[in-house]
């Protein structure tokens, strides 16, 4: 059903029709009946006026007299003998002499005749006439009362058509508001006057609202408890790890073990977090023009140490591009594509960001001459903690797997488009991201 | 004569909303886009046009019966293409294939410029007669908008059901149109006499009469005849079952691919 105004329309329509056109056809019928039944009283009463005007007693040549083409008569005497006729009628006896309604075929046409005796002066008189203009004149009476039924339903639908929209103005208007709704307006929606076939529809949406009211702010609660319960501990545990190794020496692998596994655990404490921390509702409700360019120079700088560390030459190039969306996003999307370049570029490697406008928007592209993905992981990289583990290295990078499905989930909320494929360098992966010129809100 | 043109009109009309209404139920089903149907319609009519005018000529192609051996391709042409849609669904393959569309349009097109040629051509031969033409254009609109609510109706009882049970009564409703269309075939090659014309096998006129509303529905269903003949009731039943052996055909087919 594409609309309910359409659907209600045709069928109350058709249902109309059907009623009143089935009903009129039976009223036509029984009409037809009447009409005919009167046609016969007329034909009775015009054979008693002939007889009672003495016609035919007299020298009277009546078929001088002006008749009409569809009206006949006759009188005969009772030996069967013409006495006189209508200028319509022929020479020769139309009907038995009986008394009653005959149908016969004459000049071409079907005649409906009413035999009439007349006892007093012995004689029969014949009228008659044309079926088909009976059958006209009493069909002309009764489509006076069927014609203004088409006028009357065409009219009707137009009313149903307005009724039905009157009727239907609350769902439009409750549709109209959810509409309307900013993603992180969660207040209840309130309809007045509320008929009460939607009353428990609003009421509905209203809980649906409270419930989801009530499960962000306990994820935001979550997100910043968590926030300040797992960092802090993890914080203190690295710190008397340095303290430990200041103390009893480092050489140990059971040292460097278990410092690689305090700190994957805390990357994935904030990876984690900043999954929850960049919900659609929250992009959608805090998207802003934002400079992609800037940002990510602002990104790079920020995390610089982390590749002078590892002697990384790291190249910015493009110009100023304007995006819409939710700044805290964006970061996370540059920093863990930087990160991923960071970890698998080798030392001395080299990672190259670009940034311009396009046609339809912002191109941003990450490359970097690490060792690359095969093609046929490419879908599978994103998915949440699966990390690509190349067979041709034993290098153990720390990691969770959730760095790129992050990337992607805040593409989605972007409406972006991401792409893999080859760097530009003998090796290595070049990510090019495709944002809309303007995010739909 | 207004009765005469409303029974007139219901009937052709009834005829090509049931076929119209069975494929609109179907794409409705299937969630397909149904403007493929309006081009056939329009089609249909567009051909019905061509067909009432070329008619005069077409009545004196061979000896004179040249109307009565057109409408009969006409009729078997529908059942051919509803037969091709019926093999095409129960072999799986649905919309929006284009074969599909192709069998579904076809037989729209044919019914439509078959049924509407009949109209043009009963109004058109009143033209001239002011007397009666009042009462013709009446009695054809009341059969008109009676036959597309009844369509209508038939159309929303259809999307009403569930997917699984609107898909079996559509084909069922397919299968028994697709034979009513070879029953009329028979009847127009009885009045062209090439099919001897024998007596009657039984007469159910005063159970349901031919020109009785509920006649002309069962008409326009499964080309109720009062009086049938035995060429008539054979044709019919084989119709019927060459439709059924290829539903059941499909159904066989596809349970072989899945063993």
């Amino acid at each position: 059903m594409k609309s309910i105004r359409l659907y209600l329309l045709l069928i109350l329509v058709a249902t109309l029709v059907l009623v009143m056109f089935v009903s009129l056809l039976k009223g036509y019928q029984s009409s037809i009946e009447t009409a005919q039944q009167l046609f016969d009283e007329r034909l009775i009463n015009t054979a008693e006026l002939i007889a009672s005007a003495h016609i035919g007693q007299n020298t009277v040549d009546s078929t001088q007299s002006p008749t009409s083409d569809y009206l006949f008569f006759q009188i005969w005497d009772a030996n069967g003998q013409l006495l006189t006729r209508s200028k319509t009628a022929p020479h020769i006896a139309l009907s038995q002499f009986e008394q009653g309604f005959y149908d016969v075929n004459f000049k071409g046409f079907r005649w409906h005749n009413y035999v009439h005796p007349d006892p007093q002066f012995e004689r029969w008189i014949i009228v008659g006439e044309r079926s088909d203009v009976r059958s006209s004149m009493a069909e002309d009476i009764v489509l006076a009362t069927i014609l203004p039924a088409f006028f009357g339903i065409v009219v009707a639908a137009i009313v149903i058509w307005w009724l039905i929209g009157t009727g239907l103005k609350p769902l439009k208007t409750l549709s109209a508001q959810l509409s309307s709704k900013q993603a992180d307006d969660l207040r209840p929606i309130e309809l007045a006057p509320l008929p009460i076939e939607m009353s428990q529809l609003v009421k509905i949406i209203n809980q649906l609202f409270w419930r989801l009211d009530q499960s962000f702010q306990r994820e935001q609660r979550f997100a910043a408890d968590a926030a300040h319960e797992l960092r802090t501990p993890i914080s203190a545990l690295q710190i008397h790890l340095h303290n430990l190794r200041q103390t009893y020496g480092d050489n140990t692998e059971d040292w460097q073990l278990m410092q690689a596994a305090v700190d994957r655990m805390g990357h994935l404490v904030n990876q984690i977090l900043m999954l929850y921390r960049t919900a659609p509702e929250q992009i959608a409700a805090k998207a802003e023009a934002i400079d992609l360019y800037k940002l990510a120079s602002e990104v790079i700088a920020r995390d610089y140490q982390q590749f002078e560390k590892r002697q990384q030459y790291i190249e910015l190039i493009g110009e100023s591009a304007q995006v819409y969306g939710h700044l805290f996003a964006l970061e996370t999307l540059l920093q863990n594509l930087l990160n991923n370049a960071n970890k698998y570029a080798p030392s001395k490697g080299h990672i190259v960001i670009h940034v311009h406008p396009t046609e339809k928007g912002v191109r941003l592209t990450v490359e970097d001459d690490g060792p690359g993905i095969p093609p046929d992981q490419y879908e599978r990289i994103f998915d949440r903690f699966y990390r690509y583990q190349n067979e041709n290295s034993d290098l153990q990078l720390p990691g969770c797997g959730l760095g790129l499905a992050i990337v992607q989930h805040i593409i989605e909320m972007h409406h972006a488009e991401i792409k893999l494929t080859k760097s530009a360098f003998e090796t290595g992966l070049k990510v090019i991201i495709d944002f809309p010129a303007v995010m739909n809100k | 004569m207004l009765l005469n043109s409303v029974i007139l009109v219901l009937r052709e009309v009834l005829e090509a909303a049931m076929v119209v209404s069975l494929f609109m139920a179907f794409t409705t089903v299937s969630q397909q886009a149904r403007s493929f149907l309006l081009k056939a319609i329009l089609l249909g009519l567009i051909a019905g046009g061509a067909y009432a005018y070329f008619l005069p000529e077409i009545s004196n192609w061979l000896e004179g019966v040249g109307q009565e051996i057109t409408n009969t391709i006409i009729h078997i042409g529908i059942y051919v293409f509803l037969m091709g849609f019926l093999w095409l669904i129960s072999r799986d393959i649905v919309l929006p294939n284009r074969l599909v569309k192709g069998m579904m349009m076809a037989a729209i097109i044919l019914a439509i410029s078959r049924e509407s040629a009949e109209i043009m051509l009963y109004i058109s031969g009143f033209r001239s007669d002011h007397f009666l033409l009042q009462s013709v254009v009446s009695g054809s609109l009341i059969g008109l908008s009676i036959g597309v609510s009844c369509g209508i109706f038939l159309y929303h009882l259809m999307i009403a059901l569930k997917p699984a049970a609107a898909a079996k009564f559509i084909c069922v409703l397919v299968v028994i149109v697709g034979s009513s269309m070879m029953s009329q075939a028979t009847q127009f090659l009885i009045q062209a006499d090439w099919l001897a014309s024998t007596e009657p096998v039984w007469d159910s006129s005063h159970i349901i009469s031919e020109h009785s509303l509920p006649g002309q529905l069962l008409y326009a269903l499964m080309a109720y005849e009062a009086t049938p003949t035995w060429s008539q009731i054979i044709i019919y039943l084989t119709s019927l079952l060459l439709m059924l052996i290829v539903i059941l055909s499909g159904r066989f087919s596809r349970a072989i691919s899945h063993v």
